[in-house]
């Protein structure tokens, strides 16, 4: 059984009207300590949930110390003082009874404290009600929302699945074990199969290579010049992005070897950075308005949104499989980060890139299908959808949901299309 | 030097090609002229369109998965991936698009292909595309847009030549190392050097001697020294 609020926590309100909260409630057995009431009014950002933790008593023993209980009982070494102070004159002899202090500590708080402990946090995150986890969601500020947008996925797909990194992982076999039962392959060949389809092993640059010394210095000069255009015309949206790229050490890269080689209009390594080639440069000097999706999709969205959650259950799937296994699915030589993690990065991307799209949008386009150009952010659904076990999947789009809903750089608009699909893909409510 | 009555023939040859309706697929001959018969895997009407949908992804590797199933589909494709030049709008999916064209190799597409050429638009994909293709076609539209004015028109063209691997163009070749645009001769030297440069060797030292643009001149020094 799960422990619930003793009072019953108000409806919370949600970032935006259109949205209903996410009501699933956690599956596992009841983790050791309780949950207090939270907000008793509408919710306020004064009102903080928060779990208690702690309460009854503990026989000291061998090697104890004040903060390896304090850890082990709270989760952190930080409550050691209170456990000193509620056993005056005590000092830690083996076989002390020590009192140990009920203490309410914010969901936020104790969440953090499980950052890296995989059940640890698993065990907090299902433990937090749907109010209490709305109130303390609505609670962030959007910086907060922004910068633990990463980890407050990782809490909701735990709290979606109710389970463990571990066990996601344990499920994603199986997932894949199933899948490749049925096309009469082994794991490994079943990956090794699904990462030759859609992982990517490189391309030539001999269109780069075919050019003289001084085209590509006029390239190289005429990008200098588009890039400093750029940084002076854009909208105030895309100078955000580019201010925020370069506060993490991005930018704009000259890379036009490496962006034939991706196949890519442009790219991001995951460093704040757009790299850009030929198409993007002859692109945008004809219009410069061209560059306003590619900056949002590649420098910001991209590098905002940071690692993938599926790759991480695949990986750890992977890790499950006996050695041969795992050899025969990373034989091909194609990443598999294209197959298992970019879907959820390039959804988020577009997200971002929807605010600047038109149908002059020289890449494919988040939300509108054209009669060349299907809607990716569908279209990435239904590859997470056929790609991860089916709690997973639903996992992973619903975090992307809320994360999208809490953060403010997604458009109100974008984040309404993104439910459509999702309902369109998943046939869920969300 | 080409004899005048050889660049006679090539530019027949060449404009009839480009007055050429273009055949639908099922009237294709069969010939020297026609691809041999593709066994096509299963498909149906979502997967090729899943597959020239990807042709405008950001991501490379879904493009190049699109071309290559594109390729491995050309009956089903073809007609579809036509109609991104027809007209030419988005350069992007385009350029994948071409891509494909140049994997399926398909005689009947040297007009089509030479007229993105022609059009100055994705000069560096078409002139693969047509580098690739059997036709006799193809090389006669080569060779004529490696003469065409605009430098970025005869620079890929000439590419294509030497990308073609055609004996039959070395002395065009060697006939553009003394042209007077940078681009072309730059172009000519890296075309010579996909044909095979022993051949060439001759040529290659003269215009060394004559070359006054440094970068050609360590160029054909690099090449001479394979």
């Amino acid at each position: 059984m799960i422990p619930q609020p003793k009072v019953n926590a108000p409806q919370p309100a949600v970032a935006r009207d259109n949205a209903a909260p996410q009501t699933q409630g956690p599956t596992l057995a009841a983790p050791a300590f309780q949950l207090t009431a939270s907000a008793a009014s509408p919710i306020q950002k004064s009102a903080v949930p928060s779990i208690k933790k702690g309460g009854g008593s503990r026989v000291i023993v061998a090697g104890d110390t004040l903060m390896d209980l304090s850890k082990k009982i709270y989760g952190s070494i930080r409550y050691f003082n209170q456990i000193k102070a509620a056993n005056p004159g005590k000092n830690m002899v083996v076989g002390d009874v020590y009192a140990i202090p009920e203490i309410d500590i914010p969901v936020g708080t104790a969440l953090r404290d499980q950052k890296g402990n995989d059940k640890g946090l698993r065990d907090v995150a299902v433990a937090i009600s749907p109010a209490d986890y709305e109130v303390y969601r609505h609670n962030l500020s959007d910086e907060e929302n922004q910068k633990d947008g990463e980890f407050l996925q990782l809490v909701d797909i735990m709290r979606s699945t109710g389970m463990t990194m571990d066990e996601m992982g344990e499920e994603q076999k199986s997932f894949m074990e199933t899948k490749a039962k049925a096309d009469n392959k082994s794991v490994g060949e079943y990956i090794a199969g699904d990462v030759s389809k859609r992982g990517y092993g490189g391309g030539s640059t001999a269109q780069w290579d075919a050019l003289s010394p001084a085209k590509k210095a006029d390239y190289a000069k005429r990008f200098k010049a588009i890039v400093k255009k750029i940084e002076k015309e854009a909208p105030d949206s895309i100078k955000e992005v580019i201010k925020e790229s370069k506060s993490h050490g991005g930018g704009f890269i000259w890379e036009p070897a490496d962006v034939e080689k991706n196949g890519a209009f442009a790219y991001t390594s995951m460093d704040w950075s757009l790299h850009a080639g030929v198409k993007f440069l002859e692109a945008v000097e004809a219009d410069i308005a061209a560059a306003y999706p590619s900056i949002a999709h590649e420098m910001g969205g991209h590098n905002e949104y940071g690692n993938s959650q599926g790759f991480d259950v695949f990986n750890v799937a992977l890790s499950k499989m006996p050695k041969a296994e795992q050899d025969k699915a990373t034989a091909g030589g194609n990443s598999t980060y294209s197959a298992y993690g970019y879907m959820e990065t390039e959804i988020w991307a577009e997200l971002r890139e929807d605010e600047f799209d038109s149908s002059s949008n020289h890449t494919d386009r988040p939300f509108v299908a054209t009669a060349k150009s299907a809607p990716d952010v569908k279209h990435q659904l239904e590859a997470i959808k056929s790609t991860f076990a089916p709690k997973i999947a639903e996992a992973l789009v619903r975090s992307i949901f809320k994360r999208a809903k809490d953060d403010d750089r997604v458009t109100a608009d974008a984040y309404i299309k993104f439910r459509k699909d999702i309902v369109a893909v998943f046939s869920i409510n969300i | 030097m080409q004899r005048p009555w050889v660049i006679a023939w090539i530019l027949i040859t060449a404009l009839a090609a480009c007055r050429q309706p273009l055949p639908a697929q099922s009237e294709r001959k069969l010939g020297a002229d026609s691809l041999p018969q593709r066994n096509e895997m299963v498909m149906n009407d979502k997967d090729l369109s899943d597959a020239l949908h990807r042709l405008s992804s950001e991501h490379g590797a879904d493009r190049q998965h699109a071309i290559g199933w594109l390729c491995d589909h050309p009956v089903a494709s073809r007609p579809a991936l036509r109609t991104f030049f027809e007209p030419l709008e988005n350069e992007w999916p385009a350029a994948a698009a071409m891509k494909a064209l140049e994997c399926i190799a398909d005689p009947a597409d040297v007009a089509l292909i030479d007229s993105v050429l022609a059009s100055g638009k994705l000069c560096f994909e078409a002139s693969m595309a047509l580098a690739r293709n059997p036709s006799g076609s193809a090389l006669t539209a080569l060779l004529l847009r490696s003469d065409d004015p605009r430098t970025e028109v005869a620079r890929t063209a000439i590419g294509g030549l030497g990308a073609r691997g055609d004996e039959s163009v070395r002395p065009k070749l060697e006939q553009l190392l003394g042209n007077k645009g940078y681009e072309v001769r730059w172009a000519t030297v890296l075309a010579i050097d996909a044909l095979g440069p022993n051949a060439s060797r001759a040529a290659l030292q003269k215009c060394l001697s004559t070359e006054k643009d440094k970068d050609i001149r360590h160029k054909i020094q690099e090449v001479l020294a394979h």
